[in-house]
């Protein structure tokens, strides 16, 4: 039985990734024959970048520090992409679990505009 | 490429576009504070030193469809998400309504109330197209090719809901597989509405006997030819729901030097392995612990008895609590099958300390999100703790024991009337009569018992009570008058 994992992530609790490697273990744990594979997927929220690092051959990872949602500094990885393109996700820079604890009124999306900067700075052959 | 959503803040992509150049001011000309907050005194949006965007264009990847504004946009509908109450929605609702007006261009689009609005600021303010995340990773994942080469698809997400089936990864997976025509079945945190009916579902919370688990939506796994029939009942059946439960995090389980051979035997039950945690005394008598295992992002478990020495097995409980929370572990429970302060629960002298509930917030500042522990003292103990309490106790086992004898003719006696309620219920399981003792406490160590309220004479007595400190209640009940 050829059997397909796609998972969106479980938020707050696991990455699409991890959802669909423990679906897998706990599937081959119990039907070591059959033929599993994974496809983590996403929405634009938390694990786009790896939904498309996956799927796209050639992409890189790149780092960058921004500030977090809450100022603090946060490490914020992006992928450089074939073809003069770059992807950020805006829950690796200003998502709401990088906050010790929410703050609605002066949480912001800074980050995410310093993350775009670099990422588009440095995809290359850009006209 | 941008991808948008889990943001934790409403500020309709200001913190975005002030980065990449654009000045938002007041009315005095200043820069506005960043966050949502501030956005109600906008009075002008300086652009003319942002940063053009990149020439191929910039796509948004939206999680949401919905608008900027109103009852389904950004603050109304995501805001509380975020830690905002009702008068902060509406205040955050008013500065992204100030924010379109004097940018412009299209509040009402799908998805610009993406990320707390920014959706709606890189559209309007940068030039960005909004796109609805799901499907469009979906095809660039590969997922129809995927789908039409298998033979079962399991999708699934932290909640189900009726919204998941529109424009969600896990709605476009049960299309996608429907058009394949492939079973699809869904693995859940949490269902809420009715699941379709194509697909198979477990919920997570339902197989943890969670709350707001459905009645009925709890399918099976196991076997794929079950899974493409349609939901069935839940079957109960361990092994059944084994598969499901492995998306639930690793454990970890630690034992302090309270109890080692208690929490050994935990864990033969759970076929865990007690993970090492080393214990040490520095010349000054202060206590180190170091938990010798791995607890990042994992479910700790910490099992520490307070016997005695009880302030040594608290302060060690507390350090291992703290030294869990600092390695990063996703969930810290602490097992404390017996909670010794349990009796300190009032002021019931004048300017006596409240142990229980002092104790109780230590557990919590050193690091515990849950105590599981077991036959309180008193209920209202479990009133102490501002998270999780999870109070185990044996009436079951111990009703179980007394019915492998004959206890006809007996009746069962709580030494005190506190404790007469558990007495009863205990009573009612063996289909006894119940008798309690009126006691009076003359120290820490002396009792009287004045009188048993209730039959005993000519009974065989089964004596219940929750703790024994040196069993003078226990001799009290035996000679007191009936």
């Amino acid at each position: 039985v050829r059997v397909l994992l796609a998972p969106d992530s479980f938020k707050g609790s696991i990455t699409a990734t991890a959802a669909a490697a423990a679906l897998a273990r706990g599937w081959l744990a119990e039907r070591p024959g059959d033929q599993v594979s994974c496809l983590p997927l996403a929405d634009g929220g938390e694990g786009t970048l790896d939904v498309l690092a996956a799927a796209t051959p050639g992409a890189r990872w790149h780092r960058a520090l921004v500030s977090g949602p809450g100022n603090a500094p946060v490490d914020c990885a992006w992928l450089e992409l074939p073809g003069a393109a770059a992807a950020v996700e805006l829950a690796r820079a200003s998502g709401l679990p990088l906050l010790p604890r929410p703050d609605p009124l002066r949480s912001h999306t800074v980050g995410l505009g310093q993350v775009i900067g670099p990422s588009w700075i440095r995809a290359p052959g850009r006209s | 490429v941008i991808g948008l959503g889990g943001s934790a803040s409403t500020d309709g992509g200001t913190g975005a576009l002030a980065a990449l150049g654009a000045r938002f001011l007041d009315a005095a000309g200043d820069d506005l504070p960043p966050g949502g907050g501030a956005l109600a005194s906008l009075a002008a949006v300086d652009t003319t030193r942002l940063r053009p965007p990149p020439a191929g264009g910039v796509t948004c990847l939206a999680d949401v469809t919905a608008p900027l504004l109103g009852p389904l946009g950004a603050a109304a509908v995501f805001g509380p998400q975020k830690g905002a109450r009702p008068p902060q929605v509406a205040r955050l609702e008013a500065g992204l309504a100030r924010l379109a007006e004097l940018l412009g261009g299209d509040p009402g689009a799908p998805g610009a109330g993406a990320a707390g609005g920014t959706g709606y600021g890189l559209a309007a303010g940068w030039g960005a197209a909004l796109a609805p995340g799901a499907p469009e990773l979906a095809r660039l994942a590969g997922l129809g090719r995927a789908v039409a080469g298998a033979d079962l698809v399991v999708t699934g997400e932290g909640r189900f809901d009726p919204t998941s089936l529109t424009g969600k990864a896990t709605g476009t997976v049960i299309a996608a597989a429907a058009a394949a025509g492939v079973p699809v079945a869904v693995v859940a945190g949490q269902i809420s509405g009715a699941p379709p009916a194509a697909a198979a579902v477990v919920t997570l919370a339902g197989l943890a006997g969670g709350p707001r688990a459905g009645p009925g939506r709890s399918g099976s796994l196991a076997g794929p030819g079950r899974a493409g029939a349609g939901a069935g009942p839940g079957s109960g059946d361990p092994a059944r729901h084994r598969l499901a439960l492995t998306n639930v995090r690793e454990i970890a389980v630690f034992s302090g030097s309270a109890h080692p051979d208690l929490a050994a035997e935990i864990c033969r039950e759970l076929g865990e392995p007690l993970l090492p945690a080393r214990l040490r005394r520095f010349a000054n008598d202060c206590l180190e612990v170091q938990l010798q295992s791995n607890c990042r992002e994992r479910d700790v478990f910490l099992i520490q008895p307070l016997s005695p020495p009880v302030q040594e097995h608290l302060v060690e409980l507390l350090l291992m609590l703290d030294a869990a929370r600092g390695a990063s572990a996703a969930r810290v429970t602490a097992v404390i099958p017996y909670y010794a302060y349990a009796r300190s629960d009032k002021k019931d002298m004048p300017r006596v300390s409240i142990g229980g509930r002092l104790v109780a917030d230590l557990l919590i500042t050193a690091g515990a999100s849950r105590v599981l522990t077991m036959t309180l003292h008193s209920p209202q103990v479990h009133g102490f703790f501002s998270v999780p309490v999870d109070n185990l106790h044996a009436l079951r086992e111990l009703a179980g024991y007394f019915r492998g004898h004959d206890v006809s003719g007996s009746v069962v006696v709580s030494p005190d009337l506190g404790y007469a309620k558990p007495a009863a219920a205990f009573a009612r399981r063996l289909g006894l009569p119940v008798a309690a003792g009126a006691k009076q406490r003359i120290n820490d160590e002396q009792v009287a018992i004045s009188s048993i309220i209730g039959d005993v004479d000519g009974r065989e007595v089964i004596v219940l009570d929750d703790e024994i400190a040196r069993g003078t209640s226990h001799r009290g009940a035996a000679r007191a008058p009936p």
